[in-house]
């Protein structure tokens, strides 16, 4: 079971490490001769990588060209609004900006209410639908006896993260920005 | 499976546009006149939105992890070197 959960994690570990070696030194390159930085490198390249997973993961797209072209462009057109955004506030620093959604709960809060609970559920609806991984895998990483087991334990932690996101979010008074 | 979960399911399926379409259909019609569905479809598709938050924290951390190996281990002296060269002027 435990061969599972390292194989996957292992190819996405091996994955990201081959970007960093290959893509990121263009990347490097094209950030620097524009007038950034390392750090904003890193940055950029981080939330590239985190685009392109989800592109070829949860949205199933397949790029015409190599993924490591693909995440290139995401990074130069992340530099770009980068840019934009840097304008953009510049321009914008007299201006008194009043967060429109300020009256809305925090995602960030209520998420962070969700991880304190320490639960196991959030593990596995991760593993389910944002690392897609099939119910056989997910069965054996969390030890359960069935696909079919997995499943309805899936759902009851739905519904479970369900009913603690509607309870918290009806209390929003703790969880204004 | 309960009745509650089967509905998650159902609601599930209408979301993420998935599963056959007469149950979405029946689904659709269902939420014009169940307000009470509408308010768990509701919070149904706010939980898909921190779940995928949730998978973006861990990917991020995984980021980092990798990146700090890289930027860090002696072993990777030639990726660091490289990157040092870029960022020297």
């Amino acid at each position: 079971m435990v061969i599972v959960e390292e194989l996957t994690t292992r190819v996405r570990k091996d994955t990201i490490a081959k970007w960093y070696l290959e893509v990121f030194p263009k990347v490097a390159t094209y950030v620097q001769k524009r007038g950034g930085d390392l750090e904003t490198a890193k940055d950029l390249f981080q939330e590239s990588i985190i685009i392109t997973y989800e592109k070829l993961t949860l949205e199933g797209f397949r790029p015409s060209v190599s993924v490591e072209a693909y995440l290139t462009g995401i990074a130069k057109n992340k530099w770009l609004k980068y840019c934009a955004e840097q304008k953009r506030s510049e321009s914008l620093d007299h201006v008194d900006m009043k967060d429109e959604k300020e009256q809305e709960p925090s995602k960030h809060k209520l998420l962070a209410i969700l991880r304190s609970t320490g639960d196991k559920c959030l593990q596995i609806l991760q593993a389910f639908y944002y690392e897609k991984l099939p119910m056989t895998q997910l069965s054996q990483r969390f030890g359960f006896k069935s696909e079919r087991s997995a499943t309805v334990q899936k759902f009851k932690c739905l519904e479970k993260v369900r009913d603690m996101v509607k309870q918290k979010s009806l209390s929003h008074e703790d969880f204004l920005d | 499976m309960r009745t509650s979960l089967i509905k998650i399911q159902q609601l599930e399926n209408w979301l993420l546009n998935q599963g056959d379409l007469p149950g979405r259909l029946v689904t659709e019609a269902e939420l014009l006149i169940d307000h009470n569905l509408q308010e768990d479809a509701k919070w149904q598709r706010r939980s898909y939105e921190l779940i995928r938050m949730f998978g973006q924290e861990k990917l991020h951390e995984e980021i980092q992890a990798v990146e700090s190996s890289l930027f860090e281990d002696p072993k990777h002296y030639t990726f660091q070197s490289r990157i040092r060269s870029i960022f020297k002027n």
